[in-house]
Formats: C-alpha cells, structure tokens, sequence
C-alpha cells in the first residue's frame, strides 16, 4: 500500500468552521435575549413608577392655603409588593422644602411638568431606579413648583433578567450541541458520495479498468470523470502492451523451434563428446528462452481475458469436471515422456461453475505442468476432483522437491521461482498465471507440503465467481 | 509409415523430417498447401504433420477441406500461436493434436506415435528375432509366449537398441537420447534402465551387451 499524505479530513474542517458559527450565534442569542430583556424590565418599571408617580401627583392637594400630599398607600404597596424591592419618595417645593419622605433622595432633572424623567442612581447602598415630575401648584404665596420623585429598587428587575439570561443561556447551550449534533450527521452524509467512489474503487478485480459507473452529487463528478479517463488510458495501454507481447512473442516463436531442433538432431547425431555438452548447454538456454516466451504470452492473454471476464465478459456455464478430464488428457504425453502416471478421481456427473473455461483450463495446466516437471521420472500424480459446499476443489498431489513453507506466498509473485527449482527450466510466471486466474473467478490458491514429500496444490472453484 | 510433412520454415521442416526419418518414417515434406495437396491426391499417408502459417494460406483451411472429404487421416497441428482460443479452434476444425511451437522433438515424437496407435488398421513396423516380437509403436515387447508392454523411456532406449542393432552407444549419447527433458540425470540412470532392459530380454535371442570404456552395444546372443 503506498502512503497518502493527508491533510485536515473535509468533515472536521466543515465541522470546526460550523462550529465557530454556532458558537457566535449562539453567544448572540443569549447576548441579545439577555439586551431585550434588561429592556423590556426597564420599561416595565418605568411604567410602574410613572403610574404611582401619577397617582402620587394626583392627590397633591392645596387645603387652606397649605399644600398636602396624602400618600396613596396602595400605589406604592405596589411597587413594593414585587419581591423584596424596596421604596423610597420625596416630595418637595420650591420654595419652602420638604414636604414629605426621604430628603436625600435626588430629584431627577425634569423639564416639562407632568413629563416625567427616569433616571439611575445610587441611594443607600442600592442601585435605584427614580422616577421625577413636578407640578405647578398655587398655594397661598402664589405658584410653587411642586417636585416629586419616587424611587424603587431594581432587585426584582436583576432576578428577571437574570433568570432570563440562564434560560437564555441553557438554549444557547442546547441549540450549540443540537446544530453541531445536525452538522456532524449533515457532514456525513454530504462526504457519502466520496466514500461510496472510495468503496467502488477499493473492492476492484485488480484488472478491472471498466469506466466508473456511479451516480455522484456534481461536485463529485469531475473526480469520477478523471478516475475515468485514467482507467480509459490504461485499458488503452494494456491492450497495446499485450499487442506488442502477443507480436514480439509471435516473431520469436518460430526460429525458437528451428534453433531446438536443429540442435536436438546435432545432439542425436553428434559423436563428440564436448560438441555434445556445448549443444545441451545450447538446449537448456533455448529451452528456458522458449518457456519464457510461452508463459509470458499466457500470461498476457490471461491478463487480457481476465479483463474481460471481469467486466462480466465470457461467463460460461463450464463443467470443470470436463475440463479437468481434457486438461489431463494434453498433459499425458508430456508425463509419458518421463513415465509419470497420473492417478485420477474425478465425480462421474458434471459439475458446473460459471467460469472462463480457457482461463480455468489455462490455471489447471499450469498446476499439472509443474507437478510433471518437478516429479521424479516414474513417479505418480494424483488429481482428485471433488464437489465441494460452494463449487469444487481440485487437488494435485505430486511427489517433487516441494515449496517451502515460507515461500507459499512469493512463489506466485511474477518471476518468482523457488528457492530449491534447481536445474528445471521455468519462467516464474506458471503459478502468477494460476493466482491471476483464481483472483478473477474469486477462487483460492492454497499449497501445502505432502507428507512424504512433495506438493499439494488445492484450486478452490466457487460455482459463481462474484461474491 | 508414410508422414506428410507441412512446414514452410526450412530450418524445422529439415529436422522434423530427419527425426521422423530415424524413426524409420517415409517422410514428404512440401512447403505449401498446394503441394500438400498434390501429394494427397497421389498418394496414401499414415499422418500429417501440418504447420498453421503457410506461404499460400492458413493450414485451418486446408484442415477443413481435408476433413470435408471424410478423410480420416490423422492430423498433427502445428501452431506459433498460444492463444488459448486457437488450440480449441484447430481441434474443432478436426485435428486430432496440436503442438504450440517451440515444441521438443522427443514429443513430437511420442504424439506421432500416439496418433498413429490410435488410428489403428495399419500394419505395425516391428523388429523380430528368434521368439522375440517387438513393436516399438505400441510398446510391446513378446518372447515366447509372455508378452509385455514396456514403460516410456524402456521402450524408447530399446527402440534406440534395435535401430543401431550391433553399434556401440555410449552412455552419453543414450543419455541425451532420453533425456533431454530432464535436468538432473546421472549416467547411472542409464545403468538402471539397461539393467531392467536386460531383465525384459531375458530368454530372447538377443542381448545387451557392455563394450567396456566405450559403452553397450544390443548383439545376438
């Protein structure tokens, strides 16, 4: 696996910038909840003291020549009767002084009579509202200017707004965690379509390069069309590379064989001993040069059909039971050659799989090819074929030099060969041709050493070869 | 047994033909389709040898128009192109093998004769010398009365035996004879295989002997 270099993940950047946004709309909510209501109780209690002011003035009265106040008891039991605030008043004129109730009290600036004037002050200790008027009044030494003022403390106000603001700020609290709550899941499904082209690409066939067939939000879209002229291009250049193989391998084959056998014939005939040994050196070099070509032309025609078949392309309905039977049956001159026997145990009904009966026939080759070469010379294979719970298992049993442990997996790397092929001439290609194919048809590979010595080769067939 | 050989390359055409000769063949070998089917027209094969890539045309056709008149002939192809597709196509259109160049001799050989087994009818070539009967097509092997059907590489290195009846064959060239497939054999493979050879000989008239320093020599007893 190469290594990505990531930056910041998409989602916890939309979710760092959502978050800050939140974050302020909600320090806005409880700010601006918190200004409304600081209003709203200031404006209450302007009303409630402008009322008792009101009733206040109202009972300002001139009896004999003298000004009297008689203090409507309930209109300032009302200001009081909010919680704990407490009330204060003052009445005075000018000129002649005070008339009535708490003479420290400041008297606001007023203007206008029966305008009255709201300010906020320190008196004794607490924070107070006071609300002033004058009035005009004619008494007995003519017009006095009569002053009156009444004070409320603003504890209740402070509770309001308070509890206000703590409800303000439990829904700030719960809208941040609701919208960063939304957010996350908004981010999620809006990264959906990346992660689903992530999943398309990943559980690829290695040789599958079929065009993207998504459906993709079309902010998405340029991506998939990129992914999709890349695999385009690389269709393009497989084909092409397998062209020039299948061509290059073509030219060679042919003045291959008369260079073979022309030397075999010389070795026939050759009554000199050290003319004899320059020829095998001669055979064996021809020999490891016509088996590479071979393999490395299978090799690309599998390549090119596995290709094919994963695209969905030459899915037949293959009795592999068959194909083994025919397989076996080429192979037999080749083992006869050097007197090896195959021991057979096929099923005696057909069994199908959907497969590529030229790849499959070209991995059990393969299998077969490289038991009859590392076997010992009168020596016994055994291919057993058996149906088994989802397809059908083929074993190759052979008595060679076997595969060591450690090198069940490398062997089917291209070019591999194993550590102890020795003299036998090969490509390194035979088993990457077998893997290749099982990978196409989502089969296994599976070694294991015989005991006795030699080599169990298992190919496991799924009847279907997509999962 | 009389090959006709198809090959337009002169190289293969003329070891092909000298093998199949020291096989003890009659061998025509043309280098063209038309050719291949003047020989036809004149005369009786026991096989064809027939190459794919010809100068006048695909040796497919030929093939067709050869199974067309229900001749039957046995077919050998021999083909440059591995191209699974093809191997299936060439014995749909009725070969009975194929090889895919670059092939061995020596299987060459052995399909030759497995064609020629298979097709029957004909008389076996055959060696005999007092109650010995041997027949190195089928690899049979009878004195007396007991009959036997030899391994592989028995049978070939007796063929070898009987083709050089009274020459001297050393190990070496024994070895190359049979071998040429493997890797790692040793001349005392040879010593094995002669041994059991003169197993099989015994009570013949004939035997193998050792020439000392220079190798056997198969010589009536």
């Amino acid at each position: 696996m190469s290594e990505v270099y990531t930056s910041r993940s998409l989602r916890s950047r939309l979710l760092t910038l959502l978050g800050i946004a939140f974050l302020l709309l909600a320090l806005g909510l409880y700010f601006g909840t918190r200004a409304i209501a600081e209003n709203a109780a200031d404006l209450t209690q302007d009303h409630t003291l402008s009322a008792s002011l009101n009733a206040v003035a109202e009972q300002l009265s001139v009896v004999d020549g003298e000004i009297s106040v008689d203090l409507p008891y309930a209109a300032l039991a009302l200001l009081g009767a909010a919680g704990d605030d407490r009330v204060f008043y003052r009445v005075s004129r000018e000129p002649g002084g005070e008339l009535t109730g708490y003479p420290d009290l400041p008297h606001g600036d007023t203007r206008e009579p029966n305008q009255p004037v709201f300010n906020t002050t320190q008196f004794r200790g607490d924070a107070v509202r006071v609300a002033t008027t004058h009035r005009q009044v004619f008494d007995r030494i003519g017009v006095s200017r009569v002053t009156l003022s009444i004070a409320q403390s603003r504890d209740s106000r402070t509770d309001i707004i308070d509890g206000v603001a703590r409800n303000a700020a439990v829904m700030g609290v719960v809208f941040l965690l609701c919208a960063t709550a939304l957010a996350w899941f908004a981010s999620g499904n809006a990264l959906a379509p990346l992660r689903k082209l992530s999943l398309a690409l990943g559980t690829r066939q290695p040789h599958d390069t079929r065009a993207l067939q998504l459906t993709v939000p079309q902010e998405v879209a340029p991506v998939v069309q990129a992914l999709n002229g890349f695999l385009s291009r690389l269709r393009t250049n497989l084909t092409n590379t397998e062209t020039l193989i299948a061509d290059a391998a073509h030219r060679v084959r042919t003045p291959l064989t008369a260079v073979k056998a022309q030397a075999q014939l010389a070795l026939q005939h050759s009554e000199d001993d050290t003319q004899r040994q320059r020829l095998r050196n001669l055979l064996r070099a021809v020999d490891q040069t016509a088996r590479s070509t071979n393999q490395i032309l299978d090799h690309a025609m599998v390549t090119f059909r596995s290709d094919g078949f994963t695209r969905g392309e030459r899915r037949e309905r293959t009795d592999i039971c068959a194909l083994v039977a025919k397989t076996l049956k080429e192979l037999h001159y080749t083992a006869e050659l050097r007197d090896i026997n195959f021991d057979t145990s096929l099923p005696t009904s057909p069994l199908w799989l959907h497969a590529d009966p030229i790849l499959v026939t070209e991995a059990v080759r393969n299998v077969v090819d490289n038991a009859i070469k590392y076997s010992p010379p009168e020596s016994t294979i055994t291919v057993e074929l058996t149906a088994s719970a989802h397809g059908a298992d083929l074993l190759i049993a052979d008595r060679g030099c076997g595969i060591a442990v450690a090198e069940h997996d490398r062997v089917r790397e291209r070019f591999v060969r194993g550590s102890n092929a020795g003299k036998v001439v090969g490509s390194g290609l035979g088993l990457t041709i077998v893997q290749n194919v099982m990978a196409t048809h989502n089969g296994r590979l599976h070694f294991a050493t015989r005991p006795g010595g030699g080599t169990r080769v298992t190919l496991h067939f799924p009847t279907e070869p997509t999962p | 047994m009389r090959f006709l050989l198809v090959e337009d390359s002169d190289d293969i055409g003329h070891a092909v033909s000298a093998r199949l000769s020291d096989q003890g063949h009659a061998i025509d070998w043309v280098t063209t389709l038309a050719d291949a089917d003047a020989v036809l027209a004149a005369s009786d094969v026991d096989l064809i040898v027939l190459d794919i890539m010809l100068p006048d045309g695909d040796g497919r056709d030929f093939l067709a128009r050869h199974r067309a008149r229900a001749d039957t002939t046995p077919v050998l192809v021999l083909t440059a192109r591995s191209q699974v597709s093809d191997r299936v196509s060439v014995l749909d259109l009725g070969a009975d093998d194929y090889l895919t160049k670059p092939f061995d001799l020596d299987e060459l050989d052995a399909r030759c004769r497995a064609l020629i087994r298979r097709s029957g009818g004909t008389a076996q070539e055959h060696f005999s010398a007092d109650n010995l009967h041997y027949e190195p097509q089928s690899a049979r092997l009878q004195i007396g009365d007991s009959t036997r059907t030899l391994r592989n590489r028995e049978n070939r290195l007796l063929e070898v035996f009987f083709r050089s009846h009274g020459r001297v064959l050393s190990k070496a060239q024994l070895l190359d004879r049979l071998f040429s497939l493997d890797a790692d054999v040793s001349e005392n493979t040879i010593e094995v295989y002669v041994g059991r050879l003169r197993q099989h000989l015994e009570g013949s008239g004939v035997r193998i002997e050792t020439v000392r320093g220079a190798g056997y020599r198969l010589s009536d007893r």
